[in-house]
């Protein structure tokens, strides 16, 4: 029995590594189910790069590239009522997350209230909603909450930088 | 143009059955009749009238339908289904609304689109509401399927069908389960403006059913642009059949820069819009996006309209609006 025991827990660890394994790298970054109490709806991943960025965006993709991003990854989570979307961009270079960073904050006005130092990033709350941005070297990270939960968005933005601060220049997802 | 449908019936490009365009046409001659006694009119005219019915599209508006940010109430949403439903069909209640659309042996799928996110997707509600009126009007369980590209759709139903190709040359395949399965198609878009001028509603909604989006997504190609594409996907002979019925969520829509979520260009409409013609519902979110502009002093979306145009000319649905017979319901 115990012979049986660890050859199942073995046979799930090497499923669970090759799935991680199977993932892209920049997905990586994105917050892990519970965190916060944020768990992924299911098959509500997606990923583009280039022009398969229309799996993100659709139409919209145009803009992302214009702005530099070469891929992106999305996760949709719910807490309760409540859903996140969480999006990371891969840019082209530090000046096009940050020249990016500067064109949406422009569009959030006065209502833009920034993130607590050091990191580089805002919240907007409008139509009851809360919309983040946070720019970190040639990442961009967005977030998306249907609720007015501002410290949430913070919260999913901050999980987001500390991966990305954790990745080496020799792992960079490319 | 008539064609044989997977359940033997006969439609016409709206998925008019026989019976339905008969009753029509006969209405019409009647009332010709009586109105034209003595004054010349010709019965042909009206006969040929007949043959392109008006396109019913009812706009339900209720504003407690959002509770918090995108968040809506499902029971305010139940009740605009409900209504719009019955001004649609024209029946009594809602049960026998959905029966007119759904038949027990249909394999009924929908599409929502998850495409803005979490603030500018399909509200999940519209589509709960639509599963439990597919469900009463008899459709199995298992034959009641919410998909959107190949997410959320059974084993069994996946995979593309064989290449159509547009007249400007352009091809693409749909979803088995669009081409080969579905007798009951459920559209649910959300009103949106698309890049530039362009525009996302019922019929830019198939961009999620077919397998090279992206290839198609060009507005301003020479030879194939996407205006055109849009109008030529709507009509691939499966995807006009199966059509049944439209709810366009317009509840906030999002009048510039899209497809994306933009909280700068949204407002709150409070609406859903019901139909049973693509291009005729279409046109009416289209000009609930346009009159915004106009009061924003922005120019209106012209590549939409051309998409429209384009695929009332080639018959996928009614685009003048005296062929649009417009119900405006207010709940609350």
């Amino acid at each position: 029995m115990r012979k049986f025991r660890v050859a199942l827990a073995l046979i799930i660890a090497i499923s669970c590594s090759a799935a991680l394994a199977a993932q892209k790298p920049i997905q990586k970054l994105l917050p892990a189910s519970g965190f916060k109490g944020w768990s992924i709806v299911a098959d509500s991943y997606a990923y583009g790069k280039e022009l398969g960025l229309t799996e993100i965006y659709d139409g919209g993709y145009k803009e992302y590239l214009d702005a530099g991003v070469i891929e992106a990854a999305k996760q949709m989570y719910q807490r309760k009522k409540a859903f996140a979307d969480v999006t990371v961009h891969r840019m082209k270079s530090e000046a096009s997350a940050k020249a990016f960073y500067a064109k949406q904050l422009k569009a959030a006005g006065k209502d833009a209230k920034a993130m607590p130092r050091p990191w580089t990033g805002f919240t907007w709350t409008t139509g009851g909603s809360v919309y983040g941005h946070l720019s970190y070297g040639d990442y961009y990270v967005t977030t998306t909450l249907t609720s007015k939960d501002a410290a949430g968005a913070v919260a999913l933005m901050q999980e987001v930088g500390g991966k990305i601060k954790g990745v080496k220049p020799s792992n960079k997802t490319r | 143009m008539k064609e044989k449908d997977k359940l033997g019936t006969e439609t016409d490009a709206r998925g008019i059955t026989r019976r339905e365009f008969l009753q029509g046409a006969a209405g019409a001659a009647v009332t010709a009749g009586l109105v034209g006694l003595g004054t010349g009119f010709d019965i042909e005219e009206v006969l040929a009238a007949a043959k392109t019915p008006k396109s019913r599209v009812v706009v339900v508006t209720h504003k407690k339908v959002l509770v918090e940010g995108w968040q809506a109430d499902p029971k305010v949403m139940q009740a605009m289904i409900d209504e719009g439903m019955k001004r649609l069909t024209g029946e009594k209640t809602a049960l026998a609304a959905w029966k007119k659309i759904v038949k027990p042996d249909d394999l009924v799928s929908m599409k929502p689109n998850p495409v803005g996110g979490v603030n500018l997707k399909t509200h999940q509600e519209v589509s709960d509401a639509c599963v439990n009126g597919a469900r009463l009007a008899g459709a199995k369980e298992d034959r009641v399927i919410v998909w959107n590209k190949s997410q959320g759709v059974p084993e069994a139903y996946k995979g593309w069908s064989d290449a159509y190709e547009f007249p400007n040359g352009k091809k693409t395949r749909i979803g088995n389960i669009l081409d080969k399965h579905t007798t009951c198609f459920i559209n649910l878009p959300v009103v949106k403006a698309h890049w530039g001028k362009g525009y996302t509603c019922t019929l830019k909604n198939h961009f999620g059913t077919n397998d090279n989006p992206s290839e198609l997504h060009d507005w301003e190609s020479a030879t194939a642009p996407m205006w055109e594409n849009v109008a030529y996907l709507n009509n691939i002979p499966a995807i006009k059949r199966c059509t049944k019925l439209v709810i366009a969520d317009a509840t906030r829509p999002l009048y510039s820069d899209g497809p994306g979520d933009k909280p700068a260009y949204r407002w709150d409409y409070y609406a859903l819009i019901l139909g049973k013609d693509p291009v005729a519902v279409d046109r009416i979110g289209l000009d609930i996006l346009d009159d915004k502009r106009k009061a924003e002093g922005m120019s209106p979306l012209t590549w939409g309209r051309q998409s429209l145009e384009k695929a009332a000319e080639i018959g996928v649905g009614n685009y003048d609006l005296s062929k649009i017979d417009l119900l405006r319901v207010n709940l609350g």
